[in-house]
């Protein structure tokens, strides 16, 4: 193809929180650089129709109907998924896949992908998480250590700005953080009581990828101090937490070097048999199905965990027969994801001469994992994390009705506090958890259709009620009633927090990327979302995908400087 | 008009409710659970206070949630909620509920919101659903949101230690 309007130095495939950073990173180092979005266009501000909406504003005060409900029970499970967000979310039918086993897949299709509709939580992982699958004996030992991510940490943290205190944990790095958002009244009284009866556990403010004081550097983006709103998931007019929208492609785009093509499906990477690189990608215009190739001397896999693996299964050519980079067999295989399986709640009849005022974006607070931390010492392997999070809700006198009820509603009371939790445990990646494509299916642009096969197992539910069971002494310790433990049920998936098959390791036999997110057997093409993860500790995993994807970009550049690539 | 709720108003009444429902046959189901809800609104949440409740269009709300966000399984549980109120309107007063008087009115929807055993169970639930709707938009109307402050689209802050005067 000799048309130059499809000739660039790199193609970056997905415009989420990984696809994002790698734009930024790309474009700064003069690249110019392709990004390649499945999904509509997506403009900070202008595209968030709802943003500044009241609940009145909306016909069902933000509820689901009934109707969109049965037409999309999938995406109806996520919390998020409401009248004033839907926009944001894929619906059911427009992009079907197969569950071999039941999953959960919540996406966001369009310019930014799932970064607008985050959770926002940002929390390193440290060498207890890194050496984790050695120690233990599962997947394979990840290619790096805490030292090799921890200066991309701080580059990430610097630009995204994130609020957090620096609480001296080990199994919780510190990093640069902006002032947190503190725990309520109650929180504390619970941190201070978890201290004095128990050495291993420690209850901090959640850190979160919100502005609570921005630097220069995120007012340069055009972003300032989030306003508490607790709207994210409409996007945020004032760049309060970041998005790609907000933040990585704005400032992609300043450089002069991004193209950014929505509506853009990929469905292939051209593999150049003469040189072993690959050469371009195949993409299809999904709104006139032109199919079209791009080409450039590198390309940023991110268009998050299980479409990466779907691309890359469908990926084949003469030396890669079984997928790109794939002689190891085990791409799409080995898939994990966060057990949010079990949640806890109770009342507290303490302070009741305090409550709060305004919203805490953070949530409140968090309990870094503590169970098999410096060695193995429960039934299960590895651990969990779990959040806390204490609320005073207004009460009404709903059993009065005329003069009386129209009083209680002008004149609501506050009743006890109420505090909950619940936990986000590591799953062990297994060879049985295999995301492959379907042989007879296809999507409408005659991809084929993914087949997902992912399940809890003995250890998970072993580690459920290892939770239930700590999180109860923990709430009776502090003094809380009414304590009532639930397990929810919930397919995988719905942690919207898959990870894997497309692994990093050590052994090109056991595995697809190398410690720089580079195929083993294609060079010129890095994988920096979800997919890459070698396990999944109990952290949030986008900070360590954007820390992965910055440090990718700064090893392909150079090597491209080098001439290896 | 939902053919299988009529025929089940139509069961088990007496020859007067027979009457009186073939004079309302032309009502749907939804009409007359429309004029169930603005009867329960007038009762539960009458104005006052210088609120005139009929501004906030409650009622309009309250239907459309009904009509949206139930599943038709219990949407036929309104219907024959609604039937039943008729029967047990036949039985006491002789008349259907719509043409009660205003004080009749007030003793079954005073019955209805004490739970009384006495009530169809699907009465209880079509008027349990509604109050709960009465109720949120109340709270979620303009009125109490924006012009009474009860919500903020942009707090600008967190005070987790609030100390209540």
């Amino acid at each position: 193809m000799e048309n130059k309007d499809y000739k660039y130095d790199a193609i970056v495939i997905g415009s989420g929180i990984s696809g994002g950073w790698a734009a930024k990173e790309l474009c700064e180092k003069g690249l110019k650089t392709l990004v390649l979005e499945r999904g509509r266009d997506v403009t900070h501000i202008k595209d968030y129709p709802t943003t500044n909406m009241y609940p009145y504003e909306f016909v069902h005060r933000m509820e689901q109907p009934y109707a969109v409900k049965q037409e999309n029970p999938i995406v109806s499970r996520c919390y998020a998924f409401r009248e004033d967000t839907a926009h944001f979310f894929v619906k059911d039918k427009e992009h079907p896949y197969i569950q071999d086993k039941p999953f959960d897949w919540i996406r966001g299709y369009q310019v930014g992908g799932k970064s607008l509709l985050w959770a926002r939580q940002t929390q390193r992982w440290s060498d207890y998480d890194f050496e984790g699958p050695a120690r233990d004996g599962f997947a394979v030992d990840w290619p790096i250590r805490y030292n090799d991510i921890k200066p991309w940490y701080d580059y990430v943290e610097k630009f995204i700005g994130v609020s957090g205190n620096n609480d001296g944990l080990a199994t919780l790095p510190d990093g640069y953080f902006q002032k947190a958002y503190p725990l309520n009244i109650v929180e504390q009284f619970f941190k201070d009581r978890i201290k004095t009866g128990y050495s291993d556990r420690h209850v901090i403010s959640a850190r979160c990828a919100h502005l609570s004081d921005p630097s220069s550097v995120q007012i340069a983006q055009g972003r300032v101090q989030c306003q508490n709103r607790k709207l994210c998931e409409r996007g945020c007019p004032f760049g309060g937490y970041f998005s790609s929208n907000s933040s990585t492609l704005p400032v992609a785009a300043k450089t002069g070097n991004l193209t950014l093509r929505p509506h853009s499906v990929v469905s292939s990477i051209i593999f150049d048999e003469v040189t072993q690189k690959a050469k371009g990608v195949v993409v299809v215009d999904s709104e006139t199905n032109e199919v079209m190739e791009f080409e450039a001397r590198i390309i940023f896999v991110c268009a998050s965990t299980i479409n990466t693996n779907l691309l890359l299964l469908n990926s084949t050519s003469a030396s890669h027969p079984n997928g790109l980079g794939n002689s190891s067999g085990v791409l799409g295989q080995y898939l994990a994801f966060h057990n949010y399986n079990a949640s806890i709640r109770a009342a507290y009849t303490g302070h009741l001469d305090y409550r709060t005022d305004g919203k805490n974006p953070a949530g409140g607070g968090y309990i870094p994992r503590f169970r098999n931390v410096v060695k193995q010492e429960t039934s299960f392997l590895r651990g969990y994390a779990t959040t806390v999070g204490a609320s005073r809700p207004e009460t009404i006198d709903s059993a009065a009705m005329g003069d009386q009820l129209r009083q209680s509603l002008l004149n609501p009371t506050l009743g006890d506090w109420r505090v909950g939790s619940h936990m986000m445990g590591e799953t062990i990646p297994k060879i049985s958890n295999t995301v492959s494509l379907s042989t007879t299916e296809k999507d409408k642009w005659g991809i084929p259709l993914i087949r997902i096969a992912i399940d809890y197992d003995d250890n998970d539910r072993l580690m459920t009620q290892d939770y239930l069971e700590q999180m109860a002494e923990m709430f009776e310790y502090a003094g809380f009633k009414n304590i009532e433990t639930n397990i929810r049920n919930q397919a995988p998936g719905l942690d919207i927090h898959e990870m894997g098959g497309v692994r990093m390791g050590l052994d090109p036999k056991s595995s697809i990327l190398n410690k720089w997110n580079q195929m083993h057997e294609c060079k010129n093409v890095f994988v920096t979302d979800g997919s890459c993860m070698t396990s999944v500790s109990t952290q949030n995993p986008s900070l360590t995908f954007m820390a992965l994807t910055a440090r990718a970009v700064d090893y392909a550049v150079n090597e491209m400087k080098k001439m290896n690539l | 008009m939902n053919r299988r709720g009529f025929i089940y108003r139509l069961a088990i009444i007496s020859p007067l409710l027979a009457f009186k429902l073939g004079c309302t046959a032309s009502k749907s189901e939804w009409e007359l659970i429309s004029g169930f809800v603005k009867d329960v609104r007038n009762v539960i949440l009458p104005s006052g206070d210088n609120i005139t409740m009929e501004e906030l269009s409650l009622e309009r709300f309250v239907l459309t949630m009904l009509q949206d966000c139930f599943s038709p399984d219990e949407q036929q549980r309104f219907f024959e909620g609604r039937g039943a109120l008729d029967r047990y309107c036949d039985k006491h007063y002789k008349r259907i509920f719509e043409d009660l008087n205003s004080e009749n009115k007030l003793a079954i929807i005073s019955r209805l919101n004490a739970k009384d055993k006495e009530m169809d169970k699907e009465t209880l639930f079509l008027f349990g659903k509604i109050k709960a709707k009465i109720i949120q938009g109340f709270q979620q109307s303009e009125l109490m949101m924006k012009d009474r402050k009860r919500y903020e689209l942009v707090p600008g802050r967190y005070n987790g230690y609030y100390k209540i005067a």
